[in-house]
């Protein structure tokens, strides 16, 4: 996708995210910010020039992508360097130097909380929203400066 | 996870849905195939096709063997969730506009895949097999 789109969808998912209590609506509250934290990693990728910013949206299948045909029709068709389904997902090198570091780290951290808390049975404390609400700061933070950083 | 727990898992992402609207399509489809995914495991479970200890996390990753099995004791029960997951690509991943009817049918495919967990029962005498595409275990449960 364009980083245009990618900050756009960024912003939509931030805003949903504002409308869940962390605990009660644990799930959909932290799928706002791994949605939203991937979309606009995807966008500082693309800005610092380590991913290709296209026509290509991400499946569930890394490297398999959409293309889209017309209303209501499209097909699959092979990415190299496209956008990131999640932080990992395709794998691929991030320049060591990029602000991008700091938020694949952040990344990370947040998605530790995914099977558990999501997917599993985990019991959702304040400790464990603290560290998500601290973790997608830092995605956000970091891409920000990435995206300012600009071509490396 | 047993089929009440998926049960109570959908039931709780179901009632986090409701504070969005079709406008917010983007997280309507992804909560769709949370919820839609929990009950989707709940049937396969009660159905005794899949063991509690072997969830499915997509549908689209069931192998075939497995989708055979499903089709013929649950007919139509992966299409449901399938039918969700299609729209991720085009409205969450990407950025196709008008994607509020998709999270409408995604209400649609909901309702069905709750029913269909609520509803599930085991066929008399069928044994319970972890199936992938390493080969086949049998969970006697």
């Amino acid at each position: 996708m364009r980083i245009a789109a990618h900050i756009e969808k960024w912003e939509r998912f931030d805003r949903f995210r504002s409308r869940f209590d962390p605990i009660e609506d644990f799930e959909l509250w932290y799928w706002s910010m791994m949605s939203g934290g991937t979309a606009i990693i995807n966008a500082a990728l693309h800005a610092s020039g380590q991913t290709n910013a296209n026509e290509l949206f991400a499946t569930q299948i890394p490297d398999v992508y959409a293309v889209v045909d017309g209303p209501g029709q499209w097909h699959h068709e092979i990415g190299v360097r496209c956008d990131l389904i999640h932080v990992g997902l395709p794998v691929i090198d991030i320049d060591p130097g990029s602000a991008l570091v700091k938020a694949y780290e952040a990344m990370h951290e947040l998605e530790r909380y995914r099977d558990p808390y999501v997917r599993g049975e985990g019991i959702v404390t304040a400790e464990v929203v603290a560290r998500c609400d601290s973790s997608y700061s830092e995605i956000v933070k970091a891409a920000r400066a990435a995206i300012a950083e600009g071509p490396r | 996870m047993t089929p009440d727990q998926h049960l109570a898992k959908a039931e709780r992402i179901a009632n986090s849905l409701a504070k969005l609207t079709t406008a917010d399509y983007e997280l309507v489809i992804e909560a769709a195939m949370l919820a839609g995914t929990h009950w989707f495991n709940a049937a396969a479970h009660r159905h005794g096709i899949t063991s509690s200890d072997d969830d499915v996390m997509h549908v689209e990753y069931l192998p075939r063997a497995l989708r055979v099995k499903i089709s013929l004791i649950a007919p139509g029960l992966t299409e449901l969730v399938e039918e969700i997951e299609q729209f991720r690509p085009i409205f969450v991943k990407g950025n196709v506009a008008d994607g509020e009817a998709a999270a409408k049918r995604c209400g649609e495919l909901l309702d069905h895949l709750r029913d269909r967990a609520r509803t599930a029962q085991r066929p008399p005498g069928l044994a319970t097999y972890n199936i992938s595409t390493k080969g086949l275990a049998y969970r006697a449960e």
